[in-house]
């Protein structure tokens, strides 16, 4: 294997995990844009995501592509009723208090799901084999690779249709742009928000869905994924949709070619590390505008 | 107002007379504690090995108990972590007849207890991986203060790499490159790699990391197979068994993979799938009980533990499992011999030679508080869902 | 307005002080006393934590890094270069400054969750630092054999004396606070916590005042390090993840942001809650979610203010209808 064959295969792999941090942080993103804060919890639909596939498909033996759509359905329920229960009722509306609250509630799913699912590992089956493909350049995957790429492309596009296009879609921007300006021309806050925590608990449970075959899925397989999908979506300037696809990939690229050409020990230190420099430098991530000052 | 405070006191007296009020039974139990990582990073290897405790006591409470005297196990729980690991310690020796501990999980929490272990004077059969519980000193400027109230079932992890590199020898493979996971129980394994492999003649041609809970490991094993090695080694519990294993299949890498000695576990297969097949480690034999020659003398015992924990926790054991039992059965022996005293059953274990265990036969000795040797590691190789023994 | 803050406060130390000292007389367990020196050394860290969160209004959450870096500085040097003890606390509380100071610099210009991730990235590399690092920490094995505390012949080794030596700090660092924040640094963290713009343009340089907060809340976090590292006298990496970083943060938000009693109900409440709902098994972990959520939603104001605040409305309620009936 001569070295422009493993530059190719670092590239290759840091992208598809770089898909997997844009999914994620496109979640943490449509959150913030419709409430200002951060949700914890998204650790947790990851985690949930990919238990439900499991124990469609491998415990009820239900068709694959059923199943994959029943756990986002699933995930996005509970995201709705995290919404409409305590962050709606929060008597606080003070952001710090809201992100405590959401990592409360990541303890409560953690906990439950340790208790329906145990705390082994476990694998899903790969969504069409486990055939290494060869690509020009030397690099291998595996046809999840495939699916994860294609996914996160669908996923991205709809995104954008959604929020260019749809009513729904102009309202959730209008509400990100100024709450109170959005409930003055009459869009239904609450109904945004609630569609939001909806939406990014699909979003989380698709990265818990598609990265399982690969990664094996568990209880708590979320935290760490969840960790680095906020990282990226700060990369990429929060808020910002093109910045959570841009944050995804430098960050997944920086932990692949870190532990390829650098050292494998720090690779999480290093990409950590430049992450702070890229905010030292750009105190809004890549992509962000920042937010305006209230007075 | 007067009233209601009144009546909270005198109820609150009526609740701790009937608690403290002894029990009326003829024999009291026998406390022993069992700590474990229930819950945290480790969960999933402390529940298991709670299960190995509590089948262990299940049993010889069945047969009527030691002496007529029933145990009773008073539970821990180090959340996997070092200072909750210590403030669990000090719970369970609030009763001050617990006699015996067994466990904890992870050697940084056993690292953390081992200190007031010694302090409290209560023999201690711990379940964790790290030999450096064993191995350093309790004061660093005197290098004779080993523990001694402190003991541990695993087998040393030194032993178990150097039965890996001496399989290695004797079937050609020289060249290998080295994965770990990047926390204690890997970093252990690179240690012992760097001492082993040169004693059989194998050299480390690389050595890689991942965190525990990385989701791709290509770049490492990319980085390995450049040097062309004939031959990998992957040291680490948990999903990364499983992800190494397919990484490997999908980068098309010939070198045979070997993992560590807690890979022999229904997990792995839950974690690799497919990608499993023809993986080998070194494990307790609990794991291929009936292939066993029946002029082993553990056959019988593996046999019949292993059908008794089927039939209670229907499903099969890991090795992790028989870490658990033998800590368990041996603690129990201790008190039979020596009666609930603490420093007599300290003795007693100490003084066990020849048990015949799950994980191996134990001769325990002031010098070694394992017991164990490399005489009772087996090579196996998983095939088809299952185990093979090797030799 | 002034001087009765300040009897109220006379009030409380005083008592404060009485509970510390006779409260050994009632307890007898070691387990008591180990969950109280625990409450001990997190009420340390979170009162800095406050002075950052509750009077300065930024969020830190890396705090386990500094909390870490008092540990392995006092560990470190004790053990392995054979400084004395209290010299070793007080290096490691000057560098652990020295740090925040240069990580605050940069970071404290960051504003909302992105000085949320910064100092989640800081503590992750130093969470990383410490166990790769071997030849100085021990790496992911831990720093074994860390002496205990003494003063002259008088040497911390067990629960109770540490009992003593943890609270005498509790009570002196709470002091501090409470002087700090009725200076007049005090009052300008009280104003940047208002509006950042607005004491601006009074004239309170408040990029200045937010980093030396910082730096302050860092050395307070220093000090519990290295008073946990020579009670325990083991120390590893995973005790300072950025679990522990979240943990105190919510000690913070549970007491009460900007309460500095707050801060040792919230320290005390939530240890105690961790430990004491050990009797519902494996379960415990959901009981304690549960409760973080229900005090988040019902009482964000803190456990404290919320209480008196409930208490209060009653008494004002009371007082409404006996004067109806009046």
């Amino acid at each position: 294997m001569d070295f422009s064959q493993q530059i190719a295969q670092y590239i290759v792999t840091g992208l598809t995990i770089g898909a997997i941090y844009a999914i994620v942080a496109m979640g943490f993103n449509i959150i913030h844009n419709a409430t200002g804060i951060v949700n914890f919890a998204q650790c947790e639909f990851i985690s949930l995501g990919g238990m439900f596939m499991y124990s469609l498909v491998v415990l009820f033996k239900v068709n694959l592509i059923i199943s994959f759509f029943i756990s986002m359905a699933g995930v996005a329920l509970i995201g709705a009723l995290i919404e409409i229960g305590p962050i709606r009722h929060a008597r606080s509306k003070e952001i710090i208090v809201l992100i405590f609250l959401t990592i409360g509630l990541s303890e409560v799913l953690r906990g439950t799901a340790q208790e329906v699912w145990g705390t082994d590992n476990v694998g899903v089956p790969a969504f069409s084999g486990e055939n290494p493909i060869h690509l020009l350049g030397g690099a291998t995957i595996v046809p999840q690779h495939i699916w994860i790429f294609a996914i996160t492309v669908l996923v991205m596009l709809m995104l954008h249709y959604f929020f260019k296009k749809t009513l729904m879609g102009k309202a959730m921007r209008a509400t990100a742009v100024n709450r109170r300006a959005a409930a003055l021309v009459g869009i239904s806050v609450n109904r945004i928000t609630l569609f939001s925590f909806a939406f990014s608990g699909a979003l989380g449970a698709v990265a818990g869905i598609i990265i399982a075959p690969i990664s094996t899925t568990s209880y708590d397989t979320g935290i760490m994924l969840g960790l680095k999908g906020f990282a990226a979506a700060i990369l990429g300037g929060y808020g910002n949709f093109a910045g959570a696809i841009l944050g995804g990939v430098i960050l997944g690229l920086l932990e692949s070619l870190g532990a390829g050409l650098v050292s494998s020990q720090y690779k999480d230190a290093i990409a950590f590390f430049i992450l702070l420099l890229v905010l030292f430098l750009k105190p809004t991530g890549i992509m962000g505008y920042g937010e305006a000052e209230r007075v | 107002m007067k009233k209601k405070c009144f009546m909270v006191v005198v109820v609150a007296l009526a609740v701790s007379f009937l608690m403290g009020a002894p029990f009326c039974y003829s024999a009291e139990p026998i406390k022993i504690a069992g700590i474990f990582a229930l819950t945290g990073r480790a969960a999933h290897i402390g529940t298991s090995q709670r299960d190995a405790v509590i089948l262990a006591i299940d049993d010889v409470n069945q047969k009527g108990g030691i002496n007529g005297r029933m145990l009773e196990m008073v539970m821990g729980d180090t959340e996997s972590n070092p200072t909750k690991a210590v403030m669990a310690l000090k719970k369970v020796l609030e009763s001050q007849d617990v006699v015996a501990i067994i466990g904890p999980t992870l050697t940084g929490t056993a690292m953390a207890m081992r200190g007031f272990i010694e302090k409290e004077k209560i023999p201690t059969f711990m379940h964790s991986g790290g030999d450096v519980i064993l191995k350093a000193p309790l004061d660093k400027k005197d290098p004779n203060s080993m523990p001694k109230w402190t003991f541990k079932s695993p087998y040393k992890a030194a032993d178990a790499m150097g039965k890996i590199c001496q399989y290695m020898s004797k079937h050609g493979i020289k060249n290998i490159g080295f994965l770990y996971s990047n926390e204690g129980f890997g970093k252990d394994g690179l240690r012992n790699v760097m001492v082993q492999a040169p004693k059989y003649g194998v050299t480390v041609a690389a050595q890689e990391a991942f965190q525990p809970r990385d989701i791709d490991i290509t770049a490492q094993l990319t980085r390995i197979n450049a040097k062309n090695v004939d031959g990998i080694i992957a040291w680490t519990v948990g999903p990364a068994m499983g992800i190494i294993a397919k990484n490997i299949k999908q980068l098309g890498i010939k070198a045979p993979l070997f993992e560590c000695h807690g890979a022999g576990d229904p997990i792995f297969w839950k974690v690799a799938g497919e990608a499993g097949e023809g993986v080998m480690m070194p494990s307790t034999k609990i794991v291929v009980g009936d292939q066993l020659p029946d002029t082993d003398v553990q056959k019988k015992k593996i046999i019949d533990y292993v059908k008794a924990y089927n039939e209670k926790f229907k499903h099969e054991p890991g090795t992790m499992v028989a870490y658990g039992a033998d800590a368990a059965f041996i603690v129990i022996e201790a008190i039979k011999k020596a009666g609930p005293d603490r420093a007599k059953i300290r003795d007693a274990i100490e003084n066990t030679k020849g048990y015949v265990g799950m994980s191996g036969i134990y001769n325990i000795s002031p010098q070694d508080h394992n017991g164990l040797s490399m005489k009772d590691i087996v090579m196996i190789k998983a095939t088809k869902g299952s185990w093979k023994l090797l030799e | 307005m002034n001087t009765l803050l300040k009897q109220k406060d006379i009030l409380g130390f005083g008592a404060l002080a009485v509970i510390i000292i006779i409260l050994p007389l009632f307890v007898e367990s070691k387990y008591y006393f180990i969950v109280l020196n625990v409450i001990g050394l997190n009420t340390i860290v979170v009162v800095g934590l406050n002075l950052l969160i509750g009077f300065a209004g930024q969020i830190s959450l890396g705090h386990a890094a500094f909390y870490g870096l008092g540990s392995y500085f006092s560990g470190i040097l004790t053990v392995n270069y054979g400084f004395p003890l209290w010299p070793a606390m007080v290096v490691g509380m000057m560098a652990t400054g020295a740090v925040a100071y240069l990580i605050g610099y940069p970071s404290l210009k960051l504003r909302g969750h992105y000085l949320v991730m910064a100092t989640l990235g800081f503590g992750i590399i130093i969470n990383i630092l410490m166990g790769e690092l071997e030849q100085f920490t021990g790496g992911h094995d831990g720093l074994m054999g860390i002496p205990p505390l003494a003063i002259g012949g008088l040497i911390f080794d067990n629960d109770l004396k540490n009992f003593y030596l943890i609270w005498s700090f509790v009570f002196l660092c709470m002091l501090a606070a409470r002087n700090l924040l009725n200076s007049r640094v005090g009052r300008a963290l009280r104003a940047i916590s208002g509006s950042e713009v607005a004491a601006n343009s009074l004239g309170v340089n408040t990029a200045d005042y937010k980093v030396k907060v910082f730096v302050l809340s860092a050395m307070f976090a220093s000090i519990s390090g290295s008073l946990y590292a020579h009670y325990i006298t083991f120390i590893s990496p995973s005790s300072y993840d950025f679990h522990y970083s979240i943990q105190v943060v919510t000690m913070v938000i549970v007491g009460g942001m900007g309460s500095l009693w707050g801060s040792l109900l919230g320290a005390g409440v939530l240890t105690c809650i961790s430990e004491a709902l050990h009797v519902a098994k494996q379960y415990h972990i959901i009981a304690y979610g549960v409760f973080l959520c229900l005090v988040l939603v019902f009482l964000p104001e803190g456990i404290l203010m919320g209480i008196i605040n409930i208490f209060l409305k009653k008494k004002t309620q009371q007082n409404i209808i006996k004067a109806n009936r009046q």
